[in-house]
């Protein structure tokens, strides 16, 4: 398989992964998740970048289920955005920029800790 | 690089955490919240009721359906009546949960735990008040073991049932945005919402702004303005033979214009019956007595047999409270196989229906408003830090009590040290240390009243039931299907010691100003199937007391919609259900003809001396074009509300302190239609102009012109463009004030003195409704929102459109399970024993 497709295949996997978990055991298991698939992915150098586009595209999946907000997800966007003063597009871009920030970054973490750091270039060379 | 996108990522994760699990400001943990499974978006998935659900419910004698119909109302069967009301607390629980909990903090001075440190000075004011003592006194009052307490210990474990089982996208959603949970109930929150009904609708601080009434324009003209005696009579008992309301002469001595010390003297006044009043936050807006003019207004009239179509008895019943959504209200049925059979509103944490009907008898009512509060001047051994009062020449040790207020974290954020004498809480005001003693927080059991009168089959025998109910005193109208209509100002009338009258500032060093017992059941103003058919109330003084003297209370509200009620009454002699109906949303005022005589009389005095103006004759002509109704579209309604509200302006400025701009007290508006009578008073006069005297027709014209110029400015200088709609909307905010949980702006019939007064917030009609008592009971009702607390539910405010149009909706009164047909069934719940 070719190093794109394979990304391909990675990247659902997380999304199924986080949504799943998500339903399973809340939204702890999205950095839980997309940590334990960097560290899997470790020597890709887009795994922060997928796994903060992988994470909300779950969410997003999961809002758009009618068996999980009971197809309100217009009217509850409208009437919270409304009691918390940013509007139901805001709250929508907010629920799914949160799953983004922790998948990310802790993809970010993992890769930076885990990959081998390149040899510093000799002194004085 | 590397090194340096590792510490970011490491920065976020940890940002992104801290606001996943930590509340940021008002805004709570983002991860429970935004979580599309189990956060606020699953809120949508409880937003309808299921079609069919089985639960075990714990303590059920026997298993118990809930039939939804298509309106959201829950008809509850069971066998035996406690069970009804376990399932009706898991009812309500699941509808209303978060307003239940929010009332019963309200009452206890708790809410800064729920919702912050912002509640904290409400928090203060209840606690100040007193009542949550007084509804635990009242709890452990009433004996164990009686079927009225089993009631609501019944009721609350069905409650406690739902909150213990609730799944996570159960939690309301205001909840959510707190970042807080439920917490279990007990039984006395029954009685913390009874106490929070008698505050709304019995604590007054009149004696306090006659006070300073008096001060600013001397004691004669303080008792004309603000009477024991309203000086326009439709009284509540019947008069007989009367056949139009009765007007007393009016006289209005000069006022004797304050300055200096009695100035100094009325500010201080004022000043204590603000803080008396802090819990009421109406008072302080309005500058008036809460019971003043367009604050609240309820109605209610009962017709006989003799004057009806059908020949059946009819009532209707139309509470004014304040409006919010949810709604204060909860419409539920419950039928018990050989017991009860009762539908009517409930209020949520409560298993009680105080408006509704059973088979045979139908009862609603209106506050009554007499005088239940009483102030004591104490003396005290420490001006600032008192440990006694003085009292029949002996020194008093003060009761101590130590309140302390917490954050939600559980952190303590105030300490206060309430102090309270044998008549109650003690304040320290600008008139030094005043102690209030107030019905509200004395041993009495509604509960146990309500219980009682559910199940009586007579309007004699309902009646007798509530011979025990005291606090708040309500105007309870009754109408039963043998024909009997009545009606009685049930509650607590303390007898005062001297003149009797309640409406002064008493000695507090001396006993002898106490209470010295309470008027017997056959005093209350009453009446049971008069010779005229008919019986109404809408918070009018009770008796007349040029027929039946007794001190009830003092300035009353004017009677204005008393009289249009009476007016509808007396002119159909074969009223309808469908009549009734039109009469809650009745567009005209009886003010208006009172104020465009006058109006019409300073025209021709303007023009005789030539000052009337062309814009004058625009404005008068845009008024009397009007048809005098309060209908959204109607623009000569913006006009005139806006010229009476000059006018009393104008004319009341001597109430205003030198300096502010605020009237330390309003008299009810029949007041100012009674000056009308007198053109030539001294009280015309306009204090910013001492060279001249002005009468009543210039200031009428100058109230005119004022308003035509307040309009113009407010609304544009077309005025075919007005519409009453813009200048007094409805608006029925969220109980937490939550933007996009209210409605607002909500076109509807009824200006400030109709019988659907809109003052522009706060109260209105809350519950309308009519019942025939036929051999078949009919009926029809419906309240402003809708059954269901969730914002995201369509039953949230569903009924709002109704009531709107002043609209009713048949009420379904099924028998048994199966009286409630498939087609008008939404959702059926069975509980079954655990």
């Amino acid at each position: 398989m070719s190093e794109g497709g394979a990304r391909v295949v990675w990247f659902s996997t997380l999304a199924v992964g986080v949504g799943l978990a998500t339903w399973a055991f809340g939204w702890m298991a999205v950095p839980v998740l997309a940590g334990a698939w960097a560290w899997i992915r470790r020597g890709d150098p887009a795994v922060p970048l997928m796994a903060a586009l992988a994470a909300p595209l779950a969410w997003g999946v999961l809002l758009a289920l009618p068996g999980v907000t009971g197809g309100g997800t217009a009217r509850v966007a409208e009437v919270v955005g409304a009691a918390m003063q940013v509007g139901p597009f805001a709250l929508v871009v907010l629920t799914l920029a949160f799953p983004a920030l922790l998948a990310g970054s802790v993809a970010g973490v993992v890769r930076g800790v885990s990959a081998p750091a390149r040899p510093r270039p000799p002194r004085g060379a | 690089m590397r090194r340096f996108t590792t510490v970011v990522s490491a920065l976020s994760l940890l940002g992104g955490l801290w606001i996943g699990f930590r509340p940021t400001g008002p805004v709570p943990p983002l991860g429970d919240f935004l979580d599309p499974v189990h956060g606020i978006w699953s809120v949508g998935r409880t937003a309808d009721l299921p079609a069919k659900q089985t639960l075990a419910l714990k303590g059920l004698g026997a298993a118990v359906e809930v039939k939804y119909d298509a309106r959201g109302v829950p008809h509850i069967f069971a066998k035996a009546e406690n069970d009804a009301y376990r399932a009706l607390g898991w009812v309500h629980a699941r509808d209303r949960l978060f307003q239940m909990e929010l009332t019963q903090r309200a009452v206890a001075g708790t809410m800064a735990e729920l919702v912050g440190e912002r509640a904290l000075p409400l928090d203060r004011d209840s606690r100040g008040l007193g009542l949550a003592a007084a509804a635990e006194a009242k709890w452990a009052a009433i004996p164990a073991g009686s079927e009225a307490r089993a009631a609501v210990e019944s009721y609350m474990e069905g409650v406690n049932a739902y909150v213990r089982g609730m799944q996570p996208e159960d939690l309301p959603l205001e909840y959510r945005l707190l970042g807080r949970k439920p917490r279990q109930f007990n039984p006395v929150d029954t009685y913390y919402l009874l106490a929070r009904m008698s505050q709304t609708l019995s604590y007054q601080q009149g004696e306090l702004r006659f006070n300073a009434v008096e001060q600013m324009v001397g004691r004669a003209a303080a008792v004309a303005l603000l009477p024991i005696d309203a000086p326009i009579q439709e009284p509540i008992e019947p008069v007989p033979g009367r056949r139009q309301a009765r007007i007393a002469p009016t006289r209005f001595p000069a006022p004797e214009l304050a300055t200096g010390a009695r100035i100094a003297e009325a500010r201080r006044w004022r000043d204590a019956a603000d803080l008396v009043a802090s819990a009421d936050g109406r008072a302080r807006e309005s500058g008036s007595t809460i019971r003043g003019d367009g604050v609240a207004g309820s109605n209610n009239w009962a017709v006989a047999p003799s004057r009806t179509a059908s020949g059946f008895a009819l009532l209707a019943g139309d509470p004014h409270l304040p409006l919010t959504l949810p709604s204060i209200w909860y419409e539920a049925h419950l039928v018990v196989e050989g017991g009860i059979d009762v539908y009517g509103v409930t209020l949520p944490l409560s298993p009680i229906i105080p408006i509704g009907f059973n088979r045979d008898v139908a009862w609603t009512a209106t506050n009554t408003g007499n005088d239940v509060v009483d102030f004591y001047r104490e003396t005290v051994n420490d001006s600032l830090r008192p440990t006694q009062y003085r009292l029949d020449g002996a020194w008093r040790a003060l009761g101590v009590r130590v309140e302390t207020y917490r954050a939600p974290s559980g952190r303590v954020i105030a300490v206060d040290t309430l102090l309270s004498t044998h008549r109650g809480p003690l304040h320290q005001t600008a008139l030094g240390w005043v102690s209030v003693r107030w019905t509200a927080r004395e041993v009495s059991d509604e509960g146990e009243a309500f219980w009682r009168a559910a199940r009586t089959t007579s309007a004699r025998d309902w009646y007798a039931a509530m011979e025990r109910y005291r606090t708040p005193a309500q105007n309870f109208l009754v109408a039963d299907r043998a024909g009997t209509i009545g009606i009685r100002s049930t509650g607590r009338y303390p007898i005062r010691p001297g003149s009797g009258t309640g409406n002064v500032v008493f000695d507090g060093s001396t006993s002898a100003s106490d209470w010295v017992g309470d008027r017997p059941l056959n005093w209350y103003p009453q009446a049971l199937s008069p010779a005229q058919g008919y019986l109404a109330s809408a918070n009018q003084q009770p008796m007349d007391p040029a027929v039946r003297p007794g001190y009830v209370g003092t300035d009353w509200p004017s009677p204005w919609r008393a009289m249009r009620i009476n007016t509808l009454l007396r002119a159909h002699p074969a009223m309808t259900p469908d009549l009734m109906r039109q009469f809650q949303t009745d567009p005209r005022s009886e003010v208006t003809p009172f104020v465009m005589t006058a109006l019409g009389e300073a025209r021709v005095a303007a023009e005789r001396a030539g000052t009337w103006t062309a814009d004058d004759a625009t404005a008068m002509a845009f008024l009397e074009a009007w048809d005098a109704t309060f209908t959204p579209g109607a623009g000569g309604a913006v006009l005139f509300d806006a010229l009476l509200s000059s006018l009393t302006r104008l004319t009341w400025d001597e109430l205003v302190i030198p300096g502010e701009n605020r009237r330390v007290a309003t008299p009810a508006q029949m007041m100012l239609t009674r000056l009308l009578a007198d053109p030539g008073s001294a009280w015309w006069d306009d204090r910013s102009t001492p060279d001249v005297r002005e009468d009543r027709d210039q200031i009428l014209l100058a109230a005119l012109r004022d308003a035509w110029s307040r309009t113009r400015s407010r609304f544009g200088n077309d005025e075919r463009t007005w519409k009453w709609s813009d200048a007094r909307p409805a608006n029925i905010p969220h109980l937490l004030r939550l933007p996009g949980f209210g409605r607002e702006g909500l076109a509807v019939t009824g200006g400030p003195e109709t019988l659907s007064p809109m003052p522009g917030g706060g109260y209105g009609a809350s519950w309308r409704f009519v019942v025939e008592l036929g051999p078949e009971i009919r009926a029809w009702g419906t309240y402003p929102g809708g059954q269901s607390g969730n914002p995201v539910s369509a039953r949230y405010d569903d009924r709002l459109a109704l009531w709107q149009r002043g609209e009713l909706s048949e009420l379904l009164l099924p028998r048994s399970p199966e009286g409630l047909g498939a087609a008008v069934t939404t959702s059926v719940l069975t509980f079954l024993p655990e």
